[in-house]
């Protein structure tokens, strides 16, 4: 039997104390010292553990604090008190939400997937991804065993053109020509956000992380720096027309490139396809409405894989009222199927891919695979504050992480999320991502499900 | 010719005290000179977490609660009072200053109070000069 694939996780603290949700007010004025102290009842002994973090200002009984409310109830005096930690709740912004945020930091602490108890307490259709429903009923085939059991679940992808047929000459011998494929162990590549102080470190923790999983990062040419040759397999260049000249040397014996889209960059296709057959061609092509025409314009091209990106929240770029990615990735996945491209074709889609099943849900509405960006900041501690943008320092320096550090983190998220997909996979009775690609089948979408359950009686929704 | 000082400034903060004191903060003359801690209350502020700040080399900590009387917690600004109390006193007898710990009571419906002797503040810790315990003086 082959060896299954595995990333390896390992618990990997965080250099700084995270934001806990919990805010505990501690008034000791008034304790009257009783023998069974509230504190001491502590199950998990966060009293003892508790350490002020001198550098973030943080007391560090509020990420370790489990909620239990127990020194809350025991205090005879009613010294003890729990809120919400105003910090925490004012992380990140109304997409990456705090919750967001610290369960990515906690993926990326542990490289296990999140369990929370207590059932689920939240509202059961939002907006975003929030508004898909997956069906894991599990009925179609269970696994035998779970989804780490005998029976294989596949998360790997070919990234590239496939063919629709193949032929074979006189004697049997298979004559169409190969295009070139990359297959990707699981369903993610990386990307850089658009914001954060990408320094060296960072720069080597990633394409390290990218080499050990086996994926690929996507890296612009202007951060494409000679430090970085040794991780040439898994590096995918970026450049644009005038970027193509610097970069020209150093294309070969990478497996991928991708090409900013612009006007004329159909002529820089050709030359790089004319130099270097084998190397794998992407493009990079905004979600700005204009997505159909130039996905359609590229296939006839002869394009290999085409990345759809949105902006950081996942909506339309530049429109006041945006569409959301997993409405456009579904046209532009539909639109390839009705003109029967889709298989010339590797969609990929990025943007706004904040937590695992993001990744399950934009491969349902069509992508091939996702391209992570702010959460791999966040696997590196990041906290959203984007004091970066102003050139302030960042409160968790990550611009000075250890590499090593860097990728194990990234890794364990990595780890987490893979794990996550193959719940998913397995409890929809699927034994490989790839199938998983278009399969709206298993989902629900609360617009259309409200459409067409009340629009008979109230009409078109009117936002 | 001398550079201006300008001090380096913790501010823990209420949050039913003052609303977005982070915004408020880029109003002033050199926002990155000043942290804004946000607490459930002034009373979830300890002593140690000043002192902390201090041996760190921070020039002045400022503690920004309700109107006595207002708290949500009922007494949390008190006990913020005293311990900044304390701290003054901790202050004095390592003789950095007494005056570099303040406690502000302001109104939550009212911003331009917290900017006001916010302000104060900072120009107070002007005259008073850097703190002797940061690094490199």
């Amino acid at each position: 039997m082959p060896k299954k694939y595995h990333i390896d996780f390992k618990q990997t603290a965080p250099r700084y104390t995270p934001l806990g949700k919990s805010g505990i007010i501690d008034f000791r004025e008034g304790c009257t010292r009783c023998r069974p102290c509230a504190k001491k009842a502590c199950v998990y002994n966060v009293y003892d553990k508790r350490n002020f973090d001198n550098v973030l200002m943080l007391d560090s009984i509020d990420y370790l604090c489990k909620n239990c409310f127990r020194c809350v109830q025991q205090c005879k005096k009613g010294l003890l008190t729990k809120s919400t930690n105003p910090e925490y709740e004012k992380m990140g912004d109304a997409y990456w939400t705090p919750e967001i945020i610290a369960t990515n930091w906690a993926q990326a602490e542990t490289g296990k997937i999140p369990v929370s108890g207590a059932g689920y307490g939240g509202p059961f259709a939002g907006p975003g991804f929030d508004s898909m429903w997956t069906d894991m009923s599990e009925i179609v085939r269970p696994t035998r065993d779970g989804i780490h059991g005998r029976e294989y679940i596949s998360t790997a992808v070919d990234i590239g053109k496939k063919l629709p047929q193949l032929y074979f000459n006189d004697v049997g011998v298979l004559a169409s020509p190969f295009p070139p494929l990359i297959e990707l162990p699981i369903p993610m590549i990386m990307s850089f956000p658009s914001f954060g102080h990408i320094s060296k470190n960072v720069k080597s923790a990633l394409a390290l992380a990218a080499s050990k999983v086996g994926t690929m990062l996507l890296i612009s040419a202007e951060d494409y720096e000679d430090y970085l040759i040794n991780y040439k397999q898994c590096l995918i260049p970026q450049v644009s027309e005038e970027h193509y000249a610097m970069l020209q040397d150093k294309i070969a014996g990478h497996r991928a490139i991708e090409i900013v889209y612009s006007k004329g960059s159909s002529e820089l296709f050709k030359e790089i396809k004319q130099k270097f057959p084998d190397v794998i061609v992407f493009f990079k092509v905004p979600l700005d409405g204009r997505e159909l025409e130039i996905s359609e314009e590229l296939v006839s091209r002869g394009a290999e894989v085409i990345h759809l990106y949105a902006d950081d929240n996942g909506n339309e770029i530049g429109k006041t009222n945006p569409r959301f990615i997993k409405d456009m990735i579904r046209r532009v996945h539909l639109r390839l199927v009705e003109l029967c491209l889709r298989d010339h074709i590797t969609l990929i889609a990025g943007g706004g891919i904040a937590m695992a099943e993001h990744v399950a849900k934009s491969i349902i509405c069509g992508a091939d695979a996702v391209a992570m960006d702010i959460a791999l900041l966040i696997a590196l501690e990041c906290r959203l504050c984007k004091r970066c943008i102003k050139n302030r320092p960042c409160p968790v320096t990550i611009d000075s992480i250890e590499p090593a550090w860097g990728s194990q983190r990234v890794m364990n998220l990595l780890s987490a999320w893979r794990n996550q997909l193959l719940e998913v996979l397995g409890a929809m009775g699927l034994r490989e991502v790839r199938r998983l690609r278009g399969e709206v089948g298993r989902s629900m979408f609360f617009e259309e499900l409200e459409a067409d359950v009340f629009g008979r009686f109230f009409g078109k929704r009117l936002t | 010719m001398e550079r201006e000082f300008t001090p380096s400034i913790l501010i823990f903060c209420c949050q039913n005290a003052v609303v977005s004191p982070k915004k408020l903060i880029e109003e002033f003359e050199h926002p990155e000179t000043i942290t804004v801690i946000e607490l459930p209350c002034s009373g979830k502020m300890e002593t140690i977490y000043a002192l902390q700040a201090f041996e760190k080399g921070i020039d002045g900590v400022c503690v920004t609660g309700c109107r006595e009387g207002q708290c949500h917690y009922l007494e949390g600004n008190l006990r913020a009072a005293k311990r900044v109390h304390q701290i003054a006193v901790v202050l004095d007898e390592l003789h950095l200053g007494a005056d570099r710990v303040q406690m502000l009571n302001v109104d939550s419906a009212d911003g331009s109070a917290f900017k006001q002797s916010a302000g104060a503040f900072i120009q107070r810790l002007k005259t008073i000069g850097p703190n002797p315990l940061k690094k490199g003086n």
